[in-house]
């Protein structure tokens, strides 16, 4: 979504004041692609919304914080993967196996069905790693900073991943 | 297939799943709206001396003096008292009476609870929000386009630094301050701590931590002055209350009251081991900013009276019909200072309100400061304010399909009297507080507008513009700006970093005076020693737009029709600068030769470092320390010197080192 700087400027500025429903015409802006980045990085429905939800929480209570309004959707991604990251380190340690829903989303056989079922194929962190890109527009030095690991390691772990997901798609 | 291919066909894929309901904005708008329930306030009785009552008092006072008979030798004495005194109150009453009339285009009093009532309950009521047109435009995320900062070239004469100012002579609260022998410092938000620095040895010698009953509140920034800290403290409540005005709605139902107050409290550290709490005054809302002008503070709070929680309007909407319902109902959304309801002559009204968002401004003397002296609550949010030696101004931007302009709200500060001056209007938006400045009267801004030309313009005393040069740098935008008597300094970006001077000593008539190209852009400028200017900012590399890394530059201004930049520095390990967004956070001493600030690294593990620089003619910027910072103090830290002494204040740790090695 292209947002008109000057307008965010202005929706941040009331958002700031605690107007909700300039914090919602931002949020309009921007929500659907995060609740992709959360749904392609969790694979489950129910919990990319609880991520998305939490995040409006944590962004509107922290909108004061944002020093550069033009900054808004960079800025709320960076809470989502924060909060997809702890999310992902939270399965680690659950035993039951999640549904996935990402990658039996649909039952014909189209090729977005196609590349979200490659998609769950990938490890966490590779789905973090393209999400990231994707779908919050950051660049690998950022995804690094993310990550915190160097932006050239991100740019191998974004190849291979890619790669895993060409391969996946033509099994 | 290629990256950018399969970039691509996850894109698609993404577009093809259906967003699940609960997450669509007016859900997530509804979600927000019941996380923070209605607050509720006591009413209280106040008597305040509005506006229209001066007028009738002067009058009153005339005409007693007038029947009075007395004495001739005594009358002629005692009479000039009194006809000076009423001349004063009819001259205080006129000027109240012109600053109304001055702003009468935007706002106007209230001068009823009632009123107060009725534009709260509109605005709050009227469920389809305008907003401002959003056109197709790219969000470009990669300029940070911040704000500056700065004082003068003041310098004090003591031999510490003093925190960074935007107006010498204007104090700003901060959240360390130091008065040569101890530095005290509320980095960490729950208490303050006390060092007692010597000769680069510091030790904590006290804290002050606030009591039980502010409990869930932030100490936000201090003052010093005097052996007096002055303490600007909010505190977020939350009650559980329930109805017992037995309305037409269930008397038992219980709602959250969130009611958020500003202190200002004072504390006596003459002796620092034991700070005693002297006074408090209050106000209503969330500290914005205060400043301190001669021997009074300004505090000010933004406040929103009921934030929009649908049960809460049901039940006003049906229940405060009658006009003293409506104006004893009125008097709990007016901001309270100590404790009581502002006058509703002081609380301006928006004469197109979209919102219940006011900035409340009240002044407090330094000899009593448990007592308010004035307050004015305004009816309008606001992008910042600029303050100078005796005027406040408040500016906020307005869009429209094609072209945005800034209304400037001018209010003359003048020994605590908060008085309305005027407002103006400039076409485009304003970068930040430099953009501004006053001189005899005369304000000069800096803007730059939605087709991305820059413009200066000058307003007289009224708000009125009558200078202006426009068509400056089209398509660019302004990153910075300084004003030093009569020539302004700007720089503006988008490839290359132009840095205007322009001549502004004929109000009527503003010249551009020179125009220097270089790369990178300063988004901070600071008068450094004589003729001199530093630029803070960051390099670019002019082929790919990228920014390389932070940059000093120092400008020699000695001729401000031929500026040039004599040296410069890019420090590459710096990707973001936080004191470009937060001015007070710069060390900026021409007087003692620092540069200090804090520098940010994104590459691999986040890092902080400050950079301490001091500036030789021949060398350049010399870097003399490097101090790497705990991520974790959220880039608050300080520095400061006293003497030869440099301090880094940490939450919860002072470092020191000496300066003259």
């Amino acid at each position: 979504m292209r947002i008109n700087m000057e307008a965010t400027t202005n929706l941040v500025q009331q958002a700031k004041n605690g107007d909700v429903d300039a914090f919602s015409k931002l949020y309009s802006f921007v929500y659907e692609d995060l609740y992709r980045f959360a749904f392609y990085t969790l694979k489950n429905q129910e919990d990319a919304c609880d991520t998305v939800s939490d995040t409006v929480l944590a962004a509107f209570s922290q909108i004061k914080k944002l020093r550069d309004p033009s900054l808004f959707k960079h800025w709320i991604f960076k809470i989502l993967s924060n909060q997809c990251k702890r999310k992902l380190k939270e399965y680690t340690k659950k035993t039951v196996e999640l549904p996935d829903d990402l990658g039996s989303y649909e039952q014909d056989f189209t090729e977005g069905c196609q590349l979200r079922m490659a998609f769950t194929t990938l490890s966490s962190e590779e789905r973090l790693i393209l999400s990231l890109h994707q779908f919050a527009g950051y660049n690998s030095k950022e995804i690094g900073s993310i990550l915190h690991m160097p932006s050239a390691t991100v740019r191998t772990k974004e190849h291979r991943a890619l790669k895993k997901l060409e391969q996946a798609m033509h099994e | 297939m290629n990256h950018e291919d399969l970039y691509e066909k996850i894109k698609q894929s993404s577009e093809e799943i259906t967003i699940p309901n609960k997450i669509k904005p007016e859900k997530m708008n509804q979600m927000l709206k019941n996380s923070q329930a209605p607050k509720k306030k006591n009413p209280l009785l106040y008597v305040a001396a509005p506006a229209l009552s001066f007028v009738v008092m002067a009058a009153l006072v005339v005409t007693v003096m007038q029947k009075n008979d007395m004495p001739s030798s005594l009358s002629n004495y005692t009479g000039s008292i009194a006809s000076n005194e009423a001349q004063v109150l009819v001259e205080k009453a006129q000027e109240i009476q012109d600053g109304i009339d001055a702003i009468s285009s935007i706002l106007y009093p209230a001068n009823s609870y009632e009123k107060l009532y009725k534009q709260t309950i509109d605005v709050a009521s009227e469920k389809e929000k305008k907003y401002y047109f959003i056109e197709e435009d790219a969000v470009n995320e990669e300029t940070l386009n911040a704000s500056g900062a700065i004082s003068d070239l003041s310098g004090t004469r003591s031999d510490f630094s003093n925190t960074n100012l935007r107006t010498e002579g204007v104090d700003e609260a901060d959240m360390v301050k130091t008065d040569g022998t101890y530095i005290y410092s509320a980095i960490d938000k729950s208490s303050i701590r006390c060092y007692k620095a010597n000769k680069g040895k510091s030790t904590l010698i006290s804290t002050i931590v606030p009591t039980p009953e502010d409990l869930g509140g932030e100490i936000k920034e201090i003052f010093l002055n005097e052996n007096r800290l002055y303490v600007i403290f909010s505190k977020y409540e939350s009650t559980l209350e329930t109805d017992k005005e037995g309305t037409s709605f269930a008397e038992d139902i219980a709602y959250v009251s969130n009611n958020v107050t500003t202190s200002l409290s004072t504390y006596d550290v003459s002796d620092p081991k034991k700070p005693v709490l002297i006074a408090t005054a209050t106000q209503d809302g969330d500290y914005y900013t205060a400043r301190k002008i001669n021997q009074t503070f300004y505090l000010i709070t933004s406040y929103y009276p009921e934030d929009g929680s649908q049960s809460f309007f049901d039940k006003i909407k049906n229940n405060f019909r009658s006009s003293s319902a409506a104006e004893k109902e009125g008097k709990n959304y007016a901001p309270k200072v100590n404790n009581e309801a502002i006058s509703p002559c002081n609380i301006f009204l928006g004469k197109e309100q979209t919102s219940n968002d006011y900035l409340v401004i009240s002044s407090i003397s330094e000899e009593k400061p448990e007592k308010i002296i004035d307050s004015k609550a305004f009816s309008t949010y606001i992008n910042n304010v600029y303050v100078s030696n005796q005027s406040l101004y408040l500016y906020y931007t307005q869009y429209s399909k094609n072209s945005s302009s800034t209304n400037i709200i001018k209010i003359n500060l003048s020994e605590g009297a908060i008085i309305p001056k005027g407002v103006g209007n400039v076409p485009g938006t304003i970068n930040d507080t430099f953009s501004l400045d006053e001189a005899e009267d005369y304000l000069r801004v800096v803007t730059t507008s939605s087709t991305q030309d820059n413009g200066l313009y000058i307003l007289n005393d009224k708000m009125k513009i009558i200078g202006k040069l426009t068509n400056l740098a089209p398509g660019e935008q302004i990153k910075s700006a300084r004003f030093m008597k009569d020539i302004g300094y700007f720089v503006t970006f988008r490839n290359m970093d132009p840095l205007f001077s322009v001549d502004v000593s004929d109000p009527k008539n503003p010249k551009l005076l020179g125009e220097l190209k270089i790369t990178g852009f300063s988004e901070y400028l600071h008068f450094f020693g004589e003729n001199q200017l530093l630029g803070v900012g960051y390099e670019v590399n002019p082929d790919t737009n990228e920014t390389v890394g932070g940059k000093l530059s120092m400008f020699d201004i000695s001729n401000p029709s031929n500026v040039t930049e004599v040296k410069k520095t890019v420090i590459k390990s710096i990707d973001e600068i936080p004191a470009l967004y937060d001015y007070k956070s710069f060390l900026v001493s021409p007087d003692k030769n620092l540069i200090g600030f804090m520098g940010t690294d994104w590459s691999g593990l986040v890092a902080d470092t400050y950079y301490l620089y001091t500036y030789q003619p021949q060398k350049g910027f010399v870097l003399k320390r490097k101090i790497p910072i705990d991520v974790c103090t959220d880039k608050k830290a300080r520095g400061i010197y006293i003497e030869d002494y440099f301090y880094l204040v940490h939450k919860d740790k002072v470092e020191s080192y000496s300066l003259s090695d």
